[in-house]
């Protein structure tokens, strides 16, 4: 990961003016000579140039908001400056007064008409303070909004114990062991990216060793629509399969195959697999080759290499309907996989699991 | 309307105040000429929100060219900003295929040209829609990691502290990772581009 990462702190330091003479002259003969980080620095200045445009638009509108809203609420600046126009307009009528009747009379009207347009004024700038008021009600809204979704810290110090989960609706729904949160109530869902997320428990099912979790964020989303989709078949013996998880900080690609559709000594909820695993691994989806899963990791037979059982995705689904109406089923309802190739595929698959890490209250 | 002020602050010290940022520059600047372009556009069927939103953007336009040292005006700030304003409107206006306005408003005093300023303008607005499209798209947390970076202004040690990175270092491979989502997004790019190799 360090080279792109250098390539694009020198890109950065470059476009901020950042660079000595030298190493600018250095790196701009570079450039030159590299159309590919040629036009890397030409779409960095370009995103750049949007951002400070995004800073100097939000400064100018919160900016005049604050004055708008503050000078039409000002109801007696308005009513002074209105009887500042009514006396100058008076004054006027009274010296034509004195120079001719008719003449004043007409003065007056002439100071009505635009003591009268004044009036229509206010009542538009009145209109501009309701709507005022409605803007500030609307940021408040947004303020409170965003204290709500402070999210809360990732504790300290290492985490008790770590598995394996993976999405089922963008919003955050999770499934991963039963095994893994139980007796836990601080857990946190580290998303590809690595950060971590508040999570709760919504829903177990403990003798199928299932459980599904929900990110607590509000606004909490994954950036794309889930690919896969959750099959209610069961997948017949021999069917190769594959799995992602988490045995170490990084993804863990491993694949096998369905040696046995029952489970340690013949669970019928679960199926034997040839496939390596290893802790931390609980919770991983199992994908067959079109990309549904059929499965979840849930124990390994201490004793052997390569043997790992699998609960069958049927009492996943038997566990969704359990859950609150947000839930929609539909988003592990069809499979965008089927037509990619393996490494399209898990690349795909890949940002949807997640760690599980639980911690000591 | 100079004349709403107390004081008058010429144009030359008023513009470079606003260029440093300074929200008195702004608080001026909205009591001056707020009223003309309000008074012009409710005159041109627009209505209070209208007046204010091409006030905004018209300020922001100054704002920016302020900032950029690129404001060599050869007429006054008012007739400026009017004209800004007013070039906003029409546009807008044609926009929406509301009525032809051109007969409604043609006894504007003086106007200088202001084209290439509002096609700047709006060039960087529909990046800003385009930008704030694609960070919906990369969700959270890259939204707003990227966000307290480059438009809060947060330094990097600020930014690992919020978000729980246990050092700089990881925050900065984070924002590296989401910029580099982002700007796939922003670029229609695939994924795998050539800033994941390593040839330079």
């Amino acid at each position: 990961m360090n080279g792109p990462i250098n390539t694009y702190e020198l890109i950065e330091k470059y476009c901020l003016d950042l660079m000595d003479d030298r190493e600018k002259l250095f790196y701009e003969m570079e450039i030159e000579k590299n159309p590919a980080l040629k036009s890397a620095v030409h779409e960095h200045k370009t995103l750049m140039l949007s951002f400070e445009h995004m800073q100097d638009r939000d400064f100018i509108h919160s900016t005049l908001d604050h004055i708008h809203s503050s000078s039409r609420s000002n109801t007696d600046a308005v009513l002074n400056q209105l009887k500042l126009h009514v006396n100058k307009y008076w004054k006027t009528a009274s010296v034509a007064a004195s120079v001719a009747f008719m003449a004043s009379i007409l003065t007056f009207m002439v100071a009505r008409s635009v003591y009268q347009r004044d009036n229509r004024n206010s009542v538009i700038q009145l209109k501009g303070y309701i709507n005022n008021i409605e803007k500030e009600q609307k940021k408040i809204n947004n303020e409170i909004a965003k204290v709500k979704k402070k999210v809360a810290p990732v504790p300290e110090g290492p985490s008790k114990y770590t598995g394996t989960s993976f999405a089922l609706t963008q919003n955050g729904y999770i499934v991963t062991n039963f095994h893994v949160v139980d007796g836990y109530s601080k857990i946190f869902t580290f998303t590809a990216d690595n950060v971590g997320h508040q999570t709760e428990v919504v829903v177990t099912d403990a003798e199928n060793d299932l459980a599904i979790l929900k990110i607590t964020e509000s606004d909490f989303k994954f950036g794309a629509k889930i690919p896969y989709s959750v099959k209610k078949s069961n997948p017949s013996i021999a069917q190769r399969i594959y799995s992602l998880g988490f045995p170490k900080e990084d993804i863990v690609y491993n694949e096998g195959y369905i040696s046995s559709t029952t489970g340690f000594e013949g669970d019928s909820s679960h199926y034997q697999l040839e496939l390596p695993s290893s802790s931390g691994m609980s919770g991983s989806p199992i994908v067959d080759e079109s990309g549904n899963i059929v499965g979840i990791i849930s124990d390994k037979l201490s004793q052997s290499e390569g043997i790992t059982f699998a609960i069958k995705s049927k009492a996943l689904l038997n566990l969704i309907k359990k859950l609150p109406k947000d839930f929609n089923s539909n988003e592990i309802a069809s499979n965008q996989l089927k037509a990619d190739s393996r490494s399209t595929q898990v690349k795909k698959i890949q940002p949807f699991v997640c760690v599980v890490k639980v911690y000591n209250d | 309307m100079g004349s709403n002020s107390q004081f008058n602050m010429s144009d030359e010290s008023l513009i470079s105040s606003l260029a440093c940022g300074d929200t008195k520059a702004v608080q001026y600047i909205y009591k001056s000429f707020y009223p003309t372009i309000e008074k012009m556009v409710f005159k041109m069927n627009g209505s209070v929100d209208d007046a204010y939103d091409i006030f905004q953007d018209s300020v922001t336009i100054v704002y920016e060219k302020a900032k950029a040292d690129d404001l060599h005006l050869s007429c006054q700030l008012s007739t400026y900003i009017v004209s800004v304003a007013k070039n906003l409107w029409l546009k807008k206006l044609s926009k929406n295929k509301r009525q032809s306005v051109s007969v409604l408003y043609d006894d504007m005093e003086e106007s200088v040209a202001v084209d290439s300023d509002i096609s700047h303008f709006h060039e960087f607005e529909n990046n800003v829609t385009k930008l704030q499209d694609c960070f919906i798209k990369i969700g959270e947390p890259c939204n707003t990691l990227l966000k307290a970076f480059y438009v809060d202004n947060k330094s990097m040690q600020e930014i690992a502290i919020n978000f729980g990175y246990t050092n700089t270092d990881n925050a900065k491979t984070q924002k590296y990772k989401c910029l580099n989502r982002l700007r796939k997004l922003f670029f229609n790019k695939n994924e795998n581009e050539f800033l994941n190799e390593r040839t330079y």
